[in-house]
């Protein structure tokens, strides 16, 4: 490969990992002899990281306001914003997100009852998880990983899942040593491992898959969990049971 | 499709809309109410034709809905011109490495919204939502070395702020 030597490009693509195998192993030799390139890269990659640590997860009332939202939208009404296409800047934007807000929380209230009674029948037989289970399920909705360790492994490839592997931590979940690998893919799915030298606990409600220590499947708040104990105790937590069972076949663990 | 459908196609993306509106807005209410109206827009164009790749889509409302109706509320942000124009970058030290893993994601979120709106909404669209440049460069209408620039420019701006925050520490 000819260097462009556009540095700024150069870095970018390859912070980014978007040089493909041939461009990225030719780039990473230029690196070796070139220090404004690495200053480039090592800058990108610091950026790169304090933007990762921004993540957050959307707040749990968030979503009970969008299914009730969605629930009271009629069929065939116009477009949502024409009221506040003909109000006035400031005071009327607030006006017309007020005008939702009401009715979308007397609807949260109405669906909180529903939900609650609803709760009340769930919430007599719903097991109370172990507490790493509980941390794991945690450290899964929180995108939050157990400690700041860097792992002794590399994150498992979950590369034909179209799986890209988003950050690694090594720590403790409730007392137990971890290392946690995420994962995301395109599509905004998340897969969250963990790995450890001792076995996890079962979850309550696990639905354990052929022999008395084989994998054991669970879900508890609205995360599927699965875990194995060999070649080694991992953990697999996602929202899409079909991509956990899949990231668990390829890690070979079924 | 019924509406039901659109919730299960959806709403596992809502981490993902969430954090990009809480970028294009300064404030967490700001954010939570354009991701409801991300949402109810989105659920009038899928009542008429659901698309092929919900992530994209989605993101694609939450920032035209972002930039047309609430940003005229939004607050002005300062923002860092070229932090590195002309001149070289120098690798960031341990020291700093140490402060980046110390950073909570309120201290992120306000180093964001020091940056110009260009450069902070491409790092959300590409760290935050997974997307690629090609993926963003097709959201936002511009080229993907576009896309690729802002990105790399913000990173080395928010390397900046956080080796200012080492030495306003230090000092």
């Amino acid at each position: 490969m000819t260097v462009t030597h556009d540095r700024a490009a150069d870095a970018a693509a390859y912070v980014a990992g978007e040089l493909d195998h041939s461009a990225c192993d030719d780039f990473e030799n230029h690196l070796i002899d070139c220090e404004q390139c690495w200053a480039e890269v090592e800058a990108g990659r610091a950026g790169r990281a304090i933007a990762e640590a921004g993540r957050e997860v959307a707040p749990v009332h968030l979503r009970d306001s969008i299914r009730a939202l969605v629930a009271a939208a009629p069929l065939g009404s116009a477009p949502l914003g024409a009221a506040r296409e003909q109000a006035p800047a400031d005071p009327v934007i607030g006006t017309a997100i007020e005008r939702r807000r009401v009715p979308g929380r007397l609807l949260v209230a109405a669906a909180s009852v529903a939900l609650l009674l609803a709760g009340l029948v769930v919430a007599t037989h719903r097991p109370e998880q172990p507490s790493a289970i509980r941390a794991a399920v945690a450290g899964f909705r929180e995108q939050r990983l157990p400690g700041r360790g860097i792992p002794l492994a590399g994150a498992p490839d979950l590369g034909r899942l179209s799986m890209r592997s988003i950050g690694a931590g090594s720590g403790s979940l409730e007392g137990q040593q971890v290392t946690a690998y995420a994962y995301r893919d395109d599509q905004g799915r998340r897969l969250l491992i963990y790995v450890s030298d001792e076995a996890f606990p079962t979850a309550r409600g696990a639905v354990r898959q052929g022999s008395a220590d084989g994998p054991w499947i669970a879900e508890t708040d609205e995360v599927t969990v699965l875990c194995a104990r060999r070649p080694h105790a991992l953990l697999v937590l996602g929202e899409d049971t079909t991509l956990v069972r899949a990231a668990a076949d390829a890690l070979d663990v079924t | 499709m019924t509406d039901e459908d659109f919730l299960r196609a959806t709403l596992g993306h809502l981490d993902l809309v969430h954090s990009l509106a809480r970028r294009l807005m300064p404030s967490r209410e700001a954010a939570e109410d354009l991701v409801q109206e991300t949402y109810l827009r989105a659920l009038q164009g899928w009542r008429k034709q659901p698309p092929d790749a919900v992530a994209p889509w989605l993101a694609t409302i939450c920032l035209n809905t972002g930039r047309s109706t609430f940003r005229r509320a939004a607050v002005r942000p300062v923002e860092i011109l070229d932090a590195d124009a002309g001149r070289d970058v120098s690798a960031p030290a341990d020291v700093e490495r140490q402060v980046i893993g110390r950073l909570d994601a309120e201290a992120v979120h306000r180093a964001l919204w020091r940056l110009p709106e260009a450069q902070r909404e491409a790092i959300t669209l590409m760290d935050l939502c997974g997307f690629t440049a090609a993926e963003v460069a097709e959201m936002i209408g511009s080229p993907r070395g576009t896309v690729l620039a802002r990105v790399h420019r913000g990173h080395k701006a928010l390397a900046e702020l956080v080796r200012e925050e080492v030495y306003d520490s230090d000092a």
